[in-house]
């Protein structure tokens, strides 16, 4: 007697495949999708695991309330923080429970008899169990993303504030100022000046010595607190773009495109001379575009620290409506070792070549515009280009009988809110330089920036025990990037305008979603050839591989010896985290190739496009592993 | 009946694959042919292969060796599932839904529109006596009663074929009964009706044809009439006979040469006395009832 397994060819598989497919995508296939969804809705919204994780998540988001902040928007954002990690440990504890339990369940208990000897096939049936189990994950996030909301209004309202002898200030580097008798330039420590109000908003108008910032700012985009600084407005990232002029000569047949930098600037205008009689084809007229200096910076990306192509796309618009894309790719070489990290590094000058239509040359006004933000044109590997500009924050007035007495080490606490055009995938390393006015004393701190966290930078107590404030710049912030930011002590910050809050708070639940989603595959798909604690256990094991993988990135500092520390304390910190990181990577080398968990911070930190990113992400490997375990179910024997 | 076969095995062969342990044969080359509008019974002890021929016909395990056909398309088919109706050994459904749910879960699984669903869940809740326990949760049902939904679900799509594996486990002689009125009713409407069971009394009942397993071979298949009947013995049943003349009549068929002659009292079956009595109550209940309507009120 033949022992083998059922006498199933390729190609009858492929043919039973075929047909599953077909029905699937009919109106009864839907219908019948949905019908098992429904149930497998009714069936975990009956279980005790859901019910136990929603309370947890509640218990969660009360109890972030208790943390002692002493910002309102650090407590805002702790308590975010918190609620979204409950919702994700929780919602992975409950992806795995149910994702992993279901189909075993249905199988053990064999309720599966019944539905799999009705006109449903083994891929509906899969389907419609998986798309329960997200709508599962989705009731269970609407929930928490309730919870969420209303814990952080909660948190959000009540405003204790600390320290509060603290004003701040932002200094533009390298700026003039316009007024009624022209540009005057600007002192250190100056205080810029606003137009005045315009219609909905403040008008801002600032020249540079290359480069010129123009804009509104809408009223309703910042919230302030005490005194209206008018630096604080400048720093607002709304509807500020930077101009430049550059210039247009023709040589002999060629257009000659002269510009001071490429990086300084998104948008360029060029006053062209008329062309001369004969110039090219009269299709296409030759043009040698020249930047003086071409600024990039290295600012790590995934841990990435070697050399990147950019990628620039440039639109020209002429002066009759004509237009022309232009790309521009350049080699970034590999990072000197001499070269620190997040500071402007060589700056070469750069020439390209190309043609343009006649119809945009024909004298008068030709501009272009740097498209880098535009997803098409995102530079490939992400490369930051431009300069370390870095605004300064001035804190000063602060009552130093306040402080602590004896030369310890202050905390001082910038909380990030806003980080418009950083990656933040992974963190960004800067240099904040701390520097006291009155002793003209400053010491260089390599501090990490993230999103929305509280980035922590030591000092010694000295540098601010002179009662005039102190000043902190950011290295290797290109104008690009923009940062909001607050002290502890200061009660004076930008606070996101509301719809903006409640857009980013649904975003992160979204993420979280996409998820809980995934890991509810990895679950299911587990469970259609494993027992059901093999499969929970599995899912569990996966999660818990994202989390070391978390770490490992954020452990990746470890790469570089921990800088010189101001205290003994601070010192055996730092080598405790570099240890770590050493041994979280040789444990796991393959870590940081594993980044299932990563969107989630991406979410955190960065505007919209990640979320694409995170849906196209989730899709294929929701996709794979939903085929994956198809492909097992299809053949297993229902006993 | 007609000669369309809607079940057909050949040489169909289950091997369970032992993991550590010794493979076991439970299904060995059989060879079945299930006529349209026959009540079919598979027949055997515990453990002789009935249920895996039953999860071989319908897909939910595959065979080792050999093949199936069910309505004419190849075993495990979805599109002669939407023509087949199986009731499992338990009723393994979901227990926290109700009856009406249960049903009108199942009925869109098949695809049969909201108003002849309702007008369908109606009639079958109907047929299987759940009236009052319609909204009820399936949890609180005893095991008579989720035999009854578990009917109801398998008859949902009005199937032409029906599997039932050991329909009438759990029920109470009644329900045994009433069970077996529905096998022949559905008989009647020329439905073919797979029953799976050894409780031997409700086969002899209703079945026109059975197939007799023992670890995983058939060993005996055909009509049942043709099976049971002894067909060197005669029996004659007489109403009323006197001592007398069952003596008479023991002399007379001695004097024509006839041997093993037996003079017994015949048995009743127990369920058959069990139903007689309960209708008698039942009539006597009715009359008085009626009885007490035709008394004009005082």
């Amino acid at each position: 007697m033949s022992h083998s397994s059922s006498p199933t060819s390729s190609s009858s598989a492929a043919s039973d495949i075929g047909v599953s497919l077909r029905r699937l995508f009919t109106a009864a296939g839907a219908r019948r999708v949905t019908a098992l969804a429904g149930l497998a809705i009714s069936d975990a919204l009956r279980s005790r695991v859901l019910l136990g994780m929603t309370v947890l998540v509640f218990l969660f988001g009360i109890g972030s309330l208790l943390w002692p902040a002493d910002l309102e928007s650090e407590r805002v954002a702790f308590v975010q923080k918190f609620c979204y990690t409950g919702l994700t440990l929780f919602g992975l504890i409950a992806a795995a429970f149910l994702g992993g339990s279901a189909l075993p369940k249905d199988i053990s208990s064999k309720r599966i008899y019944s539905l799999a000897t009705k006109p449903v096939s083994r891929l509906e049936l899969l389907l419609g169990r998986t798309l329960g189990l997200f709508g599962v994950m989705f009731l269970f996030l609407l929930i928490g993303g309730l919870i969420t909301f209303t814990v952080t209004h909660i948190a959000s309202s009540r405003k204790t504030y600390k320290g509060g002898s603290y004003t701040a200030e932002v200094i533009l580097p390298a700026a003039d100022i316009i007024t009624e008798d022209g540009p005057v330039p600007v002192q250190q420590g100056q205080e810029l000046p606003v137009d005045g109000e315009a219609d909905g908003g403040y008008r801002v108008s600032i020249v540079g010595r290359e480069s010129q910032i123009s804009g509104t700012i809408a009223k309703d985009a910042v919230e302030l607190h005490e005194r209206s600084l008018a630096l604080e407005r400048v720093v607002a990232p709304v509807a500020v773009t930077w101009q430049c002029k550059g210039d247009a000569r023709f040589s002999h047949d060629e257009l000659i495109l002269s510009c001071p930098e490429l990086g300084g600037g998104d948008k360029w205008t060029f006053d062209v001379p008329t062309p001369p009689v004969g110039t090219a084809d009269n299709e296409t007229v030759p043009v040698r575009l020249r930047f003086d200096r071409l600024l990039y910076e290295y600012v790590p990306y995934q841990g990435k620290r070697t050399g990147r192509t950019a990628r620039v796309g440039l639109r020209f618009h002429g002066p009759n409506g004509v237009e022309a894309l232009k790309d521009i790719e350049f080699v970034i070489p590999e990072r000197p070792p001499e070269q620190p990290l997040g500071e402007p590094a060589d700056r070469d000058q750069y020439e390209e070549v190309f043609v343009l239509p006649r119809g945009l040359v024909t004298g008068g006004l030709l501009k272009a515009e740097v498209l880098s933000t535009v997803p098409e044109y995102a530079p490939t590997g992400r490369i930051y280009y431009g300069p370390a500009r870095s605004p300064v924050w001035r804190l000063r007035g602060f009552d130093a009988g306040k402080l602590p007495k004896g030369n310890q080490t202050i905390r001082a606490t910038f909380l990030v809110f806003y980080t418009q055009g950083l990656d933040l995938i992974d963190h960004t390393e800067v240099t904040a330089t701390v520097r006291n006015p009155a002793t003209d004393e400053s010491e260089e701190r390599r501090v990490s920036l993230r999103d929305k966290t509280p980035t922590f930078i030591h000092f010694p107590r000295h540098l601010i025990d002179a009662g005039q404030g102190i000043e902190v710049a950011f290295g290797g912030i290109a104008p690009t990037h923009r940062i909001g930011h607050s002290s502890k002590e200061s009660p004076i910050y930008l606070r996101l305008r509301p719809d903006w809050f409640w857009a980013s708070t649904a975003r992160s639940i979204f993420l979280v979603f996409l998820l809980l989603c995934l890991f509810t595959m990895i679950a299911v798909a587990a469970s259609t050839m494993l027992s059901a604690p093999v499969a929970i256990l599995l899912t569990l094991v996966a999660a818990l591989a994202g989390w070391v993988k978390m770490m490992v990135v954020e452990m990746r500092g470890a790469d570089v010896l921990p800088a010189g520390a101001a205290t003994r304390q601070e010192a055996v910190w730092n080598w405790i985290q570099y240890l770590f990181g050493k041994l979280l990577i040789f444990a796991a080398p393959g870590m940081d190739k594993f980044s299932s968990s990563d969107f989630v911070k991406r979410g955190w930190s960065v505007p919209w496009p990640p979320v694409w990113d995170a849906i196209a992400y989730t899709a294929v490997f929701v996709l794979v592993l939903f085929s994956f375990g198809f492909l097992l179910f299809r053949r297993r024997e229902l006993e | 009946m007609s000669n369309e076969v809607v079940i057909q095995t050949d040489e169909l062969t289950k091997v369970y694959a032992g993991f550590m342990r010794p493979d076991v044969l439970a299904v060995d080359r059989l060879n079945l042919r299930v006529g349209r509008g026959e009540v079919f019974g598979l027949l055997g002890p515990n453990g002789s292969g009935k249920t895996t021929t039953t999860k071989l016909l319908l897909g939910l395990i595959f065979p080792t060796a050999g093949s199936a056909t069910i309505l004419g398309r190849p075993a495990g088919d979805i599109a002669a599932k939407t023509r087949i109706g199986f009731l499992p050994e338990e009723s393994y459904l979901y227990r926290f839904l109700n009856a009406e749910e249960t049903l009108d879960f199942y009925a869109k699984i098949f695809g049969i529109p909201r108003r002849e669903r309702r007008r369908r869940i109606d009639e079958l809740i109907e047929l299987v006596g759940l009236q009052d326990a319609r909204k009820r949760s399936l949890r609180g049902y005893s095991k008579g009663m989720s035999r009854r939904i578990g009917l109801a679900q398998a008859l949902i799509n009005n199937p032409e074929l029906i599997f039932l594996d050991e329909p009438t486990s759990g029920l109470d002689p009644i329900g045994r009964q009433e069970v077996k009125r529905l096998i022949l009713r559905l008989k009647d409407q020329g439905k073919t009706v797979m029953l799976c069971t050894h409780l031997l009394p409700d086969v002899q009942d209703v079945c026109d044809r059975v197939a007799i397993l023992h670890n995983g071979r058939l060993c005996e298949q055909g009509p049942l009439d043709e099976l049971l009947t002894l067909k060197n013995r005669t029996q004659f049943t007489v109403a009323d006979i006197t001592e007398t003349q069952r003596e008479e009549l023991k002399a007379f068929l001695a004097g024509m040469g006839l041997g093993d002659v037996a003079m017994i009292h015949p048995y009743d079956t127990l369920s058959a006395l069990f139903m007689r009595i309960i209708d008698a109550e039942r009539r006597r209940g009715d009359a008085a009832r009626q009885q007490r309507e035709n008394v004009p009120q005082q």
